[in-house]
C-alpha cells in the first residue's frame, strides 16, 4: 500500500503550480476572512484535489498496468480512502494553524476555541464527501462520473423537498429525531456527524472494493 | 510455468479458444495480425480479465487467486500501458523500490541512465522508444521469474527493437530458469529472440512450433498451376494462389529438395507462414 501512497503524493507533488495556488488560496483567506469557513474550503478542495489522483490511474488504461503490480482491489481501494482522508485532513490542520494566527494578530471576531469547535465538523463532512466521490469515480470514471454526481445531488435534493412537502401537506408532526437535531449541542452534533461519516465510509468502501473486484481490463 | 487448458473469453461475435504452455528456461512467443487475441490471451494469463471457461495456471496458482507476493515474481510490460506518464524516471524507482523488497534502485537508476532515460523528465515528453525501453526496464528491474510483455517494440526503428531484444536476451542469461512470454506481430522480432512461437488468429492456435524447426524445415514451395497435380501433397499443409501459380507451405522442406530438383522452394519466414496460414487453403 505504501507504494501506492507514494505514487499518488509524487502524483499530486509534480502539479507545482496547483500546490502553490493552494498556499497562497490558504493564506490569503485565512489572514483575510473572519470565521471558520475557508477551512471547510481548503479542506474540500484538498480532497477533491485527492480524489484527482483516481483519474491518473485510469488515464489511458492505466489500470490494467497497476493490477499487474502486488497490489489487489482490496489494497487499491483502502490506499486511496486512506490517501484522500489523510490529504483532506492535512489542509484542515494548515487552515487550522492559519485559523489560529489570525485569531491572534486580532484578524476574527469569535473566539479561536470557539472557531475550532465549529471547524471540526468539517472533517466528518469532508470523509462524507469522500465517500460519496470515491466510488462514483471508480465506477463511472472521470467524465461520466460528473453525471453521475450531478444525477445524485439532484436526486438528494428532489428527496428532501419531495419529503419536506409530503410532511407539510399531510399535516404531521416533524419526525422526533429531527426535532432532537435541532436541540443537539455542538459536541452531539459533531459526535453525530462523526457517527455518520463511520457508517458512510463502512458502506462506500465495501461498494468501492466490490466495483473494483469485477473490473477487467 | 505457465498452462492454459481451453481457455475461452468470448466478446460480441470474437471468440478466444486457446490452449498453451511455457515451460521455465524458455521464451516463447505469441503472434498474429492485430484483433487475432494475442492482448486478450496476454490479460488472461495475467489475471486482468476471467475466462468464461477453461483453466489458467501461473506460477502454479489460478491468476485471480494471485496473493502479492505471487505478483512479485512476474514482470509486465504492457502495450503503450504503464505507469502513469505524469510521472519521472525517479518516482517510479521510489514507487518500486516499497512494492518489490528486491528493487534495487541504484542499479535500475543505472540501466536507465545507460538507456538514455532523464530521470526528472516526465514520461510524457519521452519518445515512443524511450517509453518503450522504460516499460521494459520495469518489468525487469525486480528480478521476476516470468516476463510477460505484450508488443514491447510496437513502433519503434530497428535500432530501438535490436536495444529491447538484447536486454530480453541478457536477462534471461542471468538466469536459466526464468521464463519470457511475448507477443508481436513483427516477426523478425520473434524469429531472433524466441525459442518457440505460438501463432494465433481469429482467437485460436493455428501453429506452435520451435523458431528452429520453423526456420530449418518450413518452406514456401512456388509451383505453376500445370505443374500443381504432379506435386505430392502429403506434406503440403496450407497453399494459396497467385498470378503465378501457388504458393505451398510445407514443413518438410528436404523432401521437397530431394525429391523435386527443379522446384523453387524458399526458405518460410514467420510472415510467410501467417500469409499462408491464415489466408491459404488446406
Amino acid at each position: 500500500m505504501s507504494g501506492l501512497f507514494v505514487k499518488d503524493m509524487r502524483l499530486l507533488i509534480k502539479r507545482k503550480q496547483v500546490v502553490i495556488i493552494f498556499f497562497v488560496l490558504a493564506i490569503i483567506m485565512g489572514m483575510s476572512t473572519d470565521g471558520s469557513f475557508f477551512v471547510g474550503y481548503l479542506t474540500f478542495l484538498s480532497g477533491i484535489y485527492a480524489i484527482s489522483t483516481i483519474s491518473y490511474d485510469e488515464m489511458d488504461n492505466g489500470y490494467a498496468f497497476l493490477m499487474t503490480l502486488p497490489i489487489d482491489a482490496k489494497t487499491y481501494v483502502y490506499e486511496k480512502y486512506g490517501f484522500c482522508s489523510v490529504m483532506g485532513i492535512i489542509a484542515w490542520g494548515i487552515s487550522i494553524v492559519l485559523l489560529f494566527v489570525n485569531c491572534l494578530r486580532g484578524g476574527t471576531s469569535v473566539g479561536f476555541a470557539e472557531q475550532l469547535t465549529d471547524a471540526i465538523v468539517f472533517i466528518p463532512c469532508m470523509l462524507i464527501f469522500l465517500d460519496i466521490m470515491i466510488p462514483l469515480q471508480l465506477k463511472f470514471g472521470i467524465e461520466k462520473s460528473r453525471v453521475a454526481l450531478a444525477v445524485f445531488t439532484g436526486g438528494i435534493v428532489v428527496l428532501s423537498f419531495g419529503a419536506k412537502s409530503i410532511v407539510e401537506r399531510s399535516g404531521a408532526e416533524i419526525p422526533a429525531f429531527i426535532e432532537k437535531l435541532n436541540g443537539m449541542s455542538l459536541s452531539g452534533i459533531i459526535a453525530f456527524f462523526i457517527g455518520v461519516a463511520a457508517v458512510c465510509t463502512v458502506i462506500s468502501v465495501m461498494c468501492s472494493i466490490r466495483i473494483m473486484e469485477h473490473k477487467q481490463y | 510455468m505457465v498452462t492454459v487448458k481451453n481457455l475461452v473469453k468470448r466478446y460480441g461475435e470474437f471468440s478466444l479458444d486457446v490452449s498453451m504452455e511455457i515451460p521455465a528456461g524458455r521464451i516463447t512467443g505469441l503472434i498474429g495480425r492485430n484483433g487475432a487475441g494475442k492482448s486478450t490471451m496476454i490479460k488472461s494469463v495475467l489475471g486482468l480479465i476471467r475466462p468464461d471457461e477453461g483453466q489458467i495456471t501461473v506460477l502454479g496458482k489460478e491468476p485471480y487467486k494471485f496473493e502479492k507476493e505471487d505478483k512479485r515474481q512476474i514482470g509486465v510490460a504492457l502495450a503503450e500501458v504503464g505507469f502513469s506518464t505524469y510521472l519521472a524516471v525517479e518516482d517510479i524507482a521510489k514507487i518500486m523500490k516499497k512494492l518489490y523488497p528486491t528493487f534495487e534502485e541504484t542499479v535500475f537508476l543505472k540501466k536507465c541512465a545507460d538507456m538514455r532515460l532523464p530521470q526528472k523528465k516526465l514520461i510524457k515528453d519521452f519518445s515512443t522508444g524511450m517509453k518503450a525501453r522504460l516499460r521494459v526496464l520495469v518489468a525487469m528491474s525486480h528480478n521476476a521469474k516470468l516476463l510477460i510483455m505484450d508488443e514491447p517494440t510496437a513502433g519503434l526503428d530497428v535500432e530501438a527493437r535490436l536495444e529491447i531484444q538484447d536486454m530480453i536476451r541478457e536477462y534471461m542469461l542471468e538466469d536459466e530458469e526464468r521464463a519470457v512470454l511475448l507477443t508481436s506481430h513483427i516477426s523478425t522480432d520473434l524469429e531472433s529472440l524466441c525459442d518457440d512461437i505460438y501463432m494465433i488468429d481469429n482467437g485460436k492456435i493455428i501453429l506452435h512450433e520451435d523458431t528452429d524447426t520453423i526456420l530449418s524445415h518450413y518452406a514456401i514451395i512456388k509451383v505453376e498451376e500445370s505443374k500443381m497435380a504432379s506435386l505430392d501433397q502429403q506434406y503440403i499443409l496450407k497453399y494459396r494462389k497467385e498470378s503465378y501459380g501457388y504458393e505451398c507451405l510445407t514443413n518438410e522442406k528436404q523432401y521437397y529438395i530431394d525429391n523435386y530438383p527443379g522446384l523453387t522452394i524458399e526458405k518460410a519466414g514467420i510472415d510467410d507462414l501467417i500469409l499462408v496460414l491464415t489466408g491459404g487453403k488446406k
